[in-house]
């Protein structure tokens, strides 16, 4: 997930009311102020409770993704811990076979000494 | 007798390693049966070739069944990319002649541009801290370990045995593996025969009457050369009689080197040699040499070849006091400890024994005796085979 982008989300998240600006002369800040009039007659008690709807939402938005992306560095932390695990086990059971190849071939070869001698002895016997 | 399939460097690679292989193999011939594994076999120097069964690395899982032991050397060079590449795959017994493996595993892999795999390698050997490690690193938030995390941790959990030049080593592997079996045997060197200093004067067409001081082996920043020069410079103010021989090739990534040496105005007073082939011609130099110099710091838990020829040779040698080289007697050598103070302690040591040439005489016949007492192959070679026994009938 990206930290960067849930950072800038949560700085973000509350949605503030702006002051109305003209940028007239001489006759801007009366605009302004007729504006904000005009605003708090018409559309302000109509605006503000959506302006707060909308800010829970986003919190709950923010603080919802905080926990996923909590969950999900868990299960990457988990993950990778049985990733470094398996990569350990795979090391020691490659280094066990290999232990094993080396005994089974020095059995192999003490068998075949055996064989040898045992073959010999049933010769010296059909011998005698 | 044991038949062992034998894989590392081998001459004419340029790497200690080979040089090592190249003066072991007679010897371990003596007691075991052998096969070298290597990348080109048609590259390997005849002498070895002509003497040894030499295959192919890839066709080693075929006849794998028919080797006792499995012998790999292995090494923090580029060197044993495919050595190491078949130990993964079938472990055997490990010569681990660098206690540092770090920069070889970081060339095969972020090197490469597998950034992951080097991710991997630190993971394995260091958890999460490893993986967080390498990311900081890939984003320049974080320094390179490369002393302090060796990544030897896989090689020596893929062996069956690892075999060891150092108690230094020794005792820092089992800190870490403490189940491992790990081995100590000195490194082989055959006692070469000694050589008249003014001959070798001679036939090197070096003066007869200089004080000669030679260090010899890869110019690499390990080697400490900076601070020889510094030293060396002091040295000759003194005294205008004395030539400093550099023996071995200059690594490109130590190429301030030869800048340094020109504007220490001691070009005249400094030889340098470059690469020399073959082991006669550089115990030549060493033969030339009133005293040799063997710096390393930092140290990667190597045995230097270079120290232990000099010693060989009957020469007096100046080495770091850290690693194995700390482990050397003190009749056989110098010391300097890298505390800030190495120049000033190696111009004294050099004032010191420039006067003196019944002790360099006497440290260099001791340090022959060493090495002949302790590093004599035939020795060293049994202890191979014994220590693939102990680990074969599981004595260890």
């Amino acid at each position: 997930m990206n930290k960067d982008l849930i950072a800038e989300l949560e700085t973000r998240r509350m949605i503030h009311e702006q002051p109305f600006h003209s940028d007239k002369p001489i006759i801007g800040p009366l605009i302004a102020r007729f504006r904000a009039a005009w605003n708090s007659i018409s559309t302000r008690w109509y605006v503000l409770p959506m302006l707060q709807q909308q800010n829970e939402f986003n919190v709950l938005l923010v603080s919802c993704l905080r926990q996923m992306e909590a969950a999900v560095e868990e299960r990457l932390s988990e993950m990778d811990e049985r990733l470094i695990d398996l990569d350990r086990d795979q090391t020691s059971l490659t280094r066990n076979v290999a232990e094993l190849t080396y005994q089974l071939v020095r059995m192999n070869r003490l068998l075949v000494a055996v064989e040898a001698q045992s073959q010999g002895r049933d010769t010296d016997v059909h011998e005698a | 007798m044991f038949k062992i399939a034998y894989f590392s460097p081998l001459p004419p690679q340029h790497t200690g390693i080979a040089d090592y292989s190249a003066e072991l193999l007679p010897y371990l011939a003596e007691e075991a049966e052998l096969t070298l594994f290597v990348s080109d076999p048609e590259a390997v120097a005849d002498e070895l070739r002509n003497c040894f069964p030499t295959y192919r690395l890839s066709e080693f899982p075929h006849v794998r069944w028919d080797y006792d032991m499995t012998l790999y050397h292995m090494g923090n060079s580029l060197f044993h990319r495919d050595i190491y590449a078949m130990l993964k795959q079938y472990p055997g017994l490990i010569v681990l002649h660098d206690y540092t493996l770090y920069h070889f595993i970081a060339c095969i892999t972020a090197g490469e541009g597998n950034f992951p795999a080097y991710v991997r390698e630190l993971t394995y050997a260091k958890g999460h801290d490893g993986m967080r490690r390498a990311y900081a690193i890939q984003r320049g938030e974080s320094a390179t370990p490369l002393f302090d995390w060796p990544l030897n941790e896989r090689v020596v959990d893929l062996s069956v045995g690892v075999l060891v030049h150092s108690n230094y080593v020794r005792q820092r592997l089992l800190a870490a593996h403490p189940k491992a079996l790990i081995r100590k045997v000195n490194q082989p060197i055959r006692l070469p025969s000694s050589r008249d200093q003014r001959t070798a004067r001679r036939e090197l067409r070096l003066p007869d009457d200089a004080f000669i001081v030679v260090t010899w082996g890869q110019v690499i920043q390990e080697k400490r050369l900076d601070l020889v020069l510094q030293a060396f410079a002091l040295f000759h103010q003194r005294h205008p009689d004395t030539l400093w021989i550099v023996v071995g090739e200059s690594l490109t990534e130590h190429a301030h080197w030869e800048e340094m040496v020109q504007k220490s105005g001691l070009s005249n007073d400094i030889q340098q040699v470059g690469y020399v082939e073959g082991l006669e011609a550089l115990y030549d130099y060493i033969a030339a040499s009133d005293v040799c110099i063997n710096l390393r710091h930092p140290t990667a838990g190597e045995t230097s070849a270079s120290a232990l020829r000099t010693m060989a040779m009957g020469r007096p040698v100046i080495v770091s006091d850290v690693g194995w080289y700390a482990e050397l007697p003190d009749d056989c050598c110098a010391r300097i400890a890298h505390d800030g103070s190495e120049v000033e302690q190696l111009s004294a040591i050099l004032e010191r024994w420039y006067g003196q040439e019944e002790t360099r005489l006497t440290i260099g016949r001791q340090a022959r005796l060493y090495i002949a007492r302790e590093c004599n192959p035939t020795c060293i070679a049994r202890e191979y085979i014994s220590f693939m026994e102990d680990i074969l009938l599981s004595k260890e």
